[in-house]
């Protein structure tokens, strides 16, 4: 009974040293120093222990020292049991008798399973309960009665008999009681530590941001905010920004329209990218973009407004040069537009009066041509009538080229209509169109089948018209004339093709052949005006497609265009 | 009767030239003695909306056709065939447009106030003849008039 209330009494001992261990050991900073700290704090506090232990025999003492080191393993790592058990061998070596070795070895496997211990809960992540301590406590000094064996065979016996009550009672519950003192004691610790490296985290985060973020109580009245305030509201002291309300910030006339917002964040909303003009506090206008949002307690009363100001003067700026920059052009394009309308009005005007007045005269000459024709023929005599045949044919020839003209502005200028054309039939009737005047025993055509376009049917159908004509124009001179008529699907387009065997053409002329009165031909040769082709590629230009030719003299031609494929 | 007769056909024409073509071209179609000749738009509306134009056998109702080109001085042709549309009594004469070009507005707005025919005047001076020659030919041999007396023609609108 003695012992046992030695035993109690030492472990009580343990117990306040361990615990004051801990807490002096708390605010070591740096991590090594303070494990090896905890190791001799741990060690000093079992050497203590030691020196009033429950004495059992002559060099058999029980005291807590398992208890002491088994802590020092399982709360605080290898380094500090380490430190702990060579102090507390060193001392029981010193103390001597029988029970020194096996009184080290105690030590030795109390420290084993406070590491073991350590480690288990640091990799599965486990929490330190009551019923964790008391399997451990039992662990530690089962392990403490079995090593009772190796003390002579005398002692061992008896000394087992007395002492495996105590070590299965009073020692393992010291270990839960301790155990979870020092647990809570670490884990507050822990706790304080854990918010203090979380609150810095969050620290940096405001010193980190580009964007001022500011927190304000409810009413506004700012009590933290970044660095970076200060050259955004051109402050220097604290004071001109702490303790402040939001709205110095504010232009007077905004300031209502903050509080607004403001008792909607209050109300549970958030300030969305709301935008404020700002003023510093030496009244430099800053423009500023704010989110917001108000931090509640578990209560739901807000504590805090958090408020993330960005500057965006130099984006507002931007913005303003560019709304200002795309009214300018704006007006531009509208006076560029009337003016063209008004250049079209007048081509309008011009060529409207051009086919009216320009024709008259022609419808003059021409005709009073004739009348002098049938009525002087005889006084006229073969040459005059020749001549004045001459001044006809240039009068209608002249009408065929203001007609072309007229045509070739008004494809210009008229609005292209697009829709699926089924060129196999525009190219039937036009070849029916232009056979009705030739003899169709000397031409053959070969119209492949011809894939879809996607175009304006009647101005097609001229491009056509004037492809084919030509085609029979320029091998009129040939006995049997070929005509071949084909077309390509290539990506996007189709790419017709019109191939004659007739007179061709020197490749270097190829660029005259679309252009404008340009002809490559004597009048005498082949009649014509040089508009056909020209009108030709305006035509197909104005659809997005390209023309193009090839040819050789006296070896054919041969013409190509190509569309839009229908959508 | 055949005084009655006299006048078919009006001719609104300014230009002397035209009119001299056009003449040729009657003349040789033999239709040149029923043509009466208005050399601008207001001796045209003058000839045709004289003061007793409605009244049964006057010289209105005796037309048969109209030649009308659109670029007139004083009063377009446009204007005139407004007009002549408008009036139940002039609604039923064929008008048929000889103008020297083919214009898009030109023929929308004639045909969409009920003008009867648009020829452009061709310049080679055959064809023309022969234009002239179809225009007469079709609607004053072949095509069948409306009859002047008919009250459906005339009375109509002015009850409705």
């Amino acid at each position: 009974m003695k012992l046992f209330i030695e035993i109690v009494f030492n472990l009580g001992m343990i117990a306040l040293l361990s615990i004051l261990a801990c807490l002096i050991g708390a605010d070591h900073h740096k991590n090594q120093e303070r494990k090896i700290l905890r190791g001799l704090l741990f060690g000093a506090g079992a050497i203590i222990g030691m020196l009033m232990p429950a004495q059992l025999y002559p060099g058999i003492h029980f005291d807590g020292r398992s208890v002491l080191i088994s802590f020092s393993g399982l709360f605080f790592g290898p380094i500090s049991a380490l430190v702990a058990t060579i102090m507390v061998i060193a001392f029981r070596i010193y103390q001597g008798g029988a029970g020194t070795f096996a009184g080290s070895l105690v030590a030795l496997s109390s420290a084993g399973w406070g590491i073991l211990f350590f480690s288990f809960i640091k990799h599965k992540k486990v929490v330190i309960t009551p019923l964790l301590l008391l399997n451990f406590g039992l662990l530690v000094h089962v392990s403490m009665i079995l090593l009772l064996f190796l003390l002579p065979s005398d002692l061992a016996w008896r000394t087992i008999q007395q002492m495996i009550f105590p070590s299965l009672t009073v020692y393992p519950a010291t270990t839960v009681l301790i155990g979870c003192i020092l647990n809570l004691i670490l884990s507050r610790y822990h706790v304080a530590e854990e918010l203090k490296k979380s609150e810095a985290l969050y620290r940096s985060i405001l010193f980190a941001s580009p964007d001022n973020i500011t927190i304000t109580d409810a009413d506004g009245i700012v009590k933290m905010c970044s660095p970076v305030a200060f050259p955004l509201f051109q402050c220097e002291q604290e004071s001109e920004i702490m303790g402040q309300k939001i709205d110095k910030f504010i232009i007077p006339e905004e300031r209502d329209r903050l509080r607004e917002k403001i008792n909607e964040m209050l109300k549970g909303s958030c300030l969305n990218a709301e935008e404020f003009k700002g003023k510093s506090c030496k009244g430099r206008p800053i423009d500023l973009e704010i989110n917001g949002k108000a931090i509640r307690d578990a209560q739901h009363k807000v504590q805090y407004i958090v408020l993330i100001i960005r500057d965006i003067t130099e984006k507002a700026q931007i913005k303003k040069q560019m709304i200002q920059m795309n009214e300018e052009l704006d007006q531009r394009v509208k006076i560029r537009t009337s003016e063209l309308e008004e250049m079209n009005k007048a081509l309008r005007a011009f060529s409207y009066s051009v086919s009216h007045d320009l024709r008259a005269p022609l419808r003059a000459i021409n005709g009073f041509s004739n009348i002098i024709m049938d009525d002087y023929s005889e006084a006229l005599g073969e040459e005059g009538s020749r001549m004045l045949s001459i001044i006809k044919d240039n009068a209608v020839r002249m009408d065929e080229l203001i007609k072309g003209l007229l045509f070739m502005s008004k494809v210009t200028q008229s609005e292209i209509k697009k829709q699926r054309i089924d060129c196999n039939e525009l190219v039937s009737q036009c070849i029916k169109e232009l056979m009705q005047t030739r003899d169709s025993n000397l031409i053959q055509i070969q119209v492949d089948d011809l894939p879809e376009a996607f175009g304006d049917p009647v101005l097609i159908r001229q491009v056509w018209l004037n492809l084919i004509e030509n085609a029979l124009k320029f091998s009129k001179t040939r006995e049997q004339v070929k005509i071949k008529i084909s077309g390509f699907k290539k990506d996007q387009w189709v790419e017709y093709g019109v191939r004659d065997n007739g007179v061709g053409f020197d490749e270097q002329y190829k660029d005259k052949l679309f252009k404008t009165f340009e002809r490559l031909h004597g009048d005498d040769e082949f009649k014509g005006t040089g508009i056909g082709l020209a009108l030709v590629e305006r035509i197909v230009n104005r659809h997005g497609g390209n023309v193009r030719a090839e040819g050789e003299q006296n070896m054919g031609a041969r013409f190509f265009f190509s569309l839009p494929l229908p959508l | 009767m055949l005084k009655d007769e006299l006048v078919e056909i009006l001719l609104v024409e300014d230009n002397p030239n035209d009119l001299e073509l056009t003449m040729r071209a009657f003349k040789k179609n033999n239709l040149c003695n029923q043509i009466h000749v208005a050399h601008d738009g207001e001796e045209a509306i003058q000839f045709i909306f004289h003061k007793d134009f409605d009244m049964p056998g006057s010289q209105t109702q005796r037309l048969r056709l109209i030649l009308l080109d659109l670029k007139l001085p004083k009063i377009d042709g446009i204007e005139i065939l407004k007009k002549l549309k408008a009036s139940s009594s002039t609604s039923h004469i064929p008008v048929v447009v000889l103008t020297s070009s083919r214009e898009d507005k030109d023929l929308m707005e004639t045909y969409k106030l009920g003008v009867n025919s648009y020829i452009i005047k061709p310049v080679d001076f055959h064809k023309f003849t022969e234009a002239v020659n179809e225009i007469g030919m079709y609607w004053l041999l072949l095509n069948q008039n409306c009859p002047r007396n008919m009250p459906d023609c005339r009375s109509f609108p002015k009850q409705g």
